[in-house]
């Protein structure tokens, strides 16, 4: 779908945050009560919002994605509950395996009671979470949405994926990146200018010639896996569930193309469809 | 604009599908024998749950599928059901989307992989566990059902599939498609009874929501799915009724815990109401989240005094005591069993209450009252991470 006046305000990810993770939790029990991916989880998402600087005033939206969500709360869990034999397990690591915890936590710290829901499907989380977000803006007349996703791989998770004979990528352990949306152009990193998802498998020849292209202003990004599979057939590659939201942030970020930029990711589900998120770059940095 | 719901769909501890699940409703002899201990979960809590009466390799013979997680199997089996009853064979399956909810995903087959697994890495059938995740139900979902638009999943604990029933609501007014089924599916596993019971909060007898003595819930399983679509896009004859309001609030208060001043759970309520363009007065039943614990029926009763006022509060139930709290799949069941007391014009009895719970003072609808007019019908779905949220079903 087309997207019109919506805005990309703020853009944070865990590769590159800025803050100290005390100056903005102040609270050192509820620090202490945080998981490792929490804790960044909540760190990304605060200085997305340039958290005590008073730049935001009010959020109307939080909107969090995620694949597998807490992973290591879950396995836990459950080491603790077969070790035990269903005996005396303890309940934090159960209570905080929920894959909405991230985006109640935000809500606590920010005292904010707004609308608040957590995507889980898989790779296309962020995405989901994205056109969520576009319509809190677009319909329900939301001014200042949060959307993000967050992630994390465990030895367990890496131990799956080898004996499925999948390779795996060698990104951090936690990782999450956040965005600010907004109907209000003045000082927004870029314009979304559309989401499609089913986009037919067979452009992606179209958007492989993108990516080779010297167009200047015309950048493509894609999923891993799939730009893999064009190299190496029949290969599979583990694909992280937050990869498109962070080439997003990459894009925005770091890239020194200006101008329209689209962002494929694959959807493992729909026989070979993906999804296409075009963003133009108005604030360069 | 105006969203209809056109199609239900439901499997739970009171049967099979909607005609079921009637039956069930309407003969009292059968309700005092829906929680019983899990058969087909192998745990050692014998606590009483409502499960669905049919093991998992009958699912799939049943929907003549390959085995594999039992959330996906109940889904299939309520999603279909509602597709059919909707008759939506005219529209183009790119443009059905599918919003499916679910807590534990694929958790009952990966917690017997991860048994093997725990011994040796090398252990563990890996079929058991590349469902893990809550995708892998909602994808296998539109498969069975040819379903070819939108598709996603969401996971906020025990609010997901009234969450759910709001983005379908919201994808229909955006043109995201033209039909969205939109519930979920959660199935009974080791995982969240003893999740549960290491919160102390399993009740050992079939739980009674909103008496002085509840102490806890009962686990349950089950799907419930609606079919929704414009209102202005299909005959009125084909509207069971409609989605006329909705809210999701967030308590921002404490993981597991409402806070004392419900909030959250106020503000999910009073909101919906407003979007309807209701007036408290004008509720005619409230199919409550009413768990059974402590702290959820304090809260949610409180809530429902600060919105109703103590002497206005409209009849209400939980049917927990009929189908277990069946966590993710509890909004999606009990937005089918809200549809089915507006068109059948029947009351659920809150069973299993005896005795007022002095700092509340409510007394909930203890017999199944029939032929009533019900014009708006109000569910709550409440959770942990302090997810509160509201639906309001109208007859017209």
């Amino acid at each position: 779908m087309k997207v019109h006046d919506i805005y990309i305000k703020q853009a944070a990810d865990s590769e590159n945050l800025k803050c100290e993770f005390k100056s903005l939790v102040k609270d050192a029990n509820l620090r202490r009560r945080m998981s490792r991916l929490s804790k960044i989880g909540v760190h990304t998402a605060l200085e997305c919002l340039q958290y005590g600087t008073g730049c935001i005033d009010k959020i109307d939206a939080i909107i969090t994605a995620t694949g597998y969500g807490f992973l290591s709360n879950s396995e836990n869990f459950l080491k603790d509950l077969i070790q035990n034999q269903e005996k005396f397990a303890n309940p934090t690591s159960f209570i905080y395996s929920t894959f909405n915890t991230l985006g109640f936590q935000i809500a606590q710290l920010l005292n904010n009671h707004c609308y608040n829901t957590t995507h889980t499907h898989r790779e296309c989380s962020f995405e989901s979470a994205l056109l969520d977000g576009i319509m809190q803006i677009s319909s329900d007349k939301s001014k200042n949405v949060l959307v993000g996703a967050f992630e994390e791989t465990t030895p367990t998770e890496i131990k799956i994926l080898k004996r499925l004979g999948m390779s795996v990528s060698s990104m951090p352990a936690e990782r999450a990146t956040f965005f600010l949306l907004g109907n209000d152009p003045e000082n927004a990193l870029a314009e979304i200018k559309s989401l499609e998802f089913n986009v037919e498998w067979s452009k992606k020849d179209e958007w492989l010639d993108a990516l080779n292209s010297k167009h200047n202003n015309y950048s493509h990004y894609c999923n891993r896996e799939l730009y893999d599979q064009k190299l190496k057939q029949g290969r599979k590659n583990y694909y992280c569930p937050v990869y498109s939201a962070h080439t997003l942030w990459t894009v925005l970020k770091r890239s020194t193309k200006t101008g329209t930029n689209v962002i494929y990711t694959r959807d493992p589900g729909m026989n070979g469809t993906s999804i296409k998120i075009e963003v133009l770059r108005v604030n360069d940095h | 604009m105006k969203i209809a719901i056109t199609g239900i769909g439901i499997v739970s501890a009171l049967g099979m599908n909607s005609a079921d699940t009637l039956a069930t409703l309407t003969t009292e002899c059968r309700w005092q024998t829906l929680l019983r201990p899990p058969r087909f979960v192998e745990t050692r809590h014998k606590v009483p749950v409502g499960e669905v009466g049919c093991s998992s390799e009958d699912l799939a013979k049943k929907l003549n599928v390959n085995s594999c997680s039992r959330t996906a199997l109940l889904g299939m089996l309520a999603v279909h059901e509602a597709m059919n009853d909707a008759q939506i064979n005219s529209i183009l399956p790119n443009r059905i989307a599918l919003v499916s909810a679910t807590t534990v995903g694929g958790m009952d087959l990966s917690e017997k992989f991860y048994v093997d697994f725990l011994q040796n890495p090398k252990r563990g059938r890996l079929r058991m566990v590349v469902g893990h995740d809550c995708y892998d139900s909602t994808q296998k979902i539109a498969s069975y059902c040819s379903i070819k638009g939108f598709c996603t999943t969401l996971s906020t604990a025990c609010s997901s599939s009234a969450n759910a029933i709001i983005l379908g609501a919201r994808l229909l007014e955006n043109g995201i498609a033209d039909a969205v089924v939109a519930g979920g599916c959660d199935s009974l596993c080791r995982f969240t009874l003893n999740g549960f019971d290491s919160l102390r909060i399993l009740d050992s007898q079939p739980c009674r929501p909103f008496d002085a003595n509840r102490s806890g819930l009962n686990l349950g399983e089950g799907a419930g799915y609606v079919v929704l679509q414009r209102a202005d896009k299909i005959i009125p004859e084909k509207a069971y009724c409609y989605l006329t309001g909705y809210a999701n609030r967030n308590d921002a208060f404490h993981q597991t815990a409402s806070s004392a001043d419900a909030g959250g759970a106020y503000l999910a309520m009073s909101e919906s109401l407003k979007m309807a363009g209701l007036q408290p007065k004008d509720i005619d039943y409230i199919n409550v989240h009413g768990t059974g614990t402590s702290n959820n029926d304090e809260v949610e009763g409180s809530a429902m005094i600060r919105l109703f006022g103590k002497e206005h509060i409209p009849t209400f139930s939980s049917t927990k005591p009929l189908t277990g709290h069946t966590l993710g799949a509890a909004g999606g069941i009990e937005t089918v069993l809200s549809v089915l007391a507006i068109r059948h014009r029947m009351l659920y009895p809150n069973l299993n209450f005896n005795t007022v719970d002095p700092d509340l003072g409510l007394i909930p609808n203890r017999v199944l009252q029939k032929n009533v007019t019900i014009n708006h019908v109000l569910s709550n779905s409440f959770g942990f991470g302090g997810n509160d949220t509201s639906l309001v079903f109208s007859s017209h």
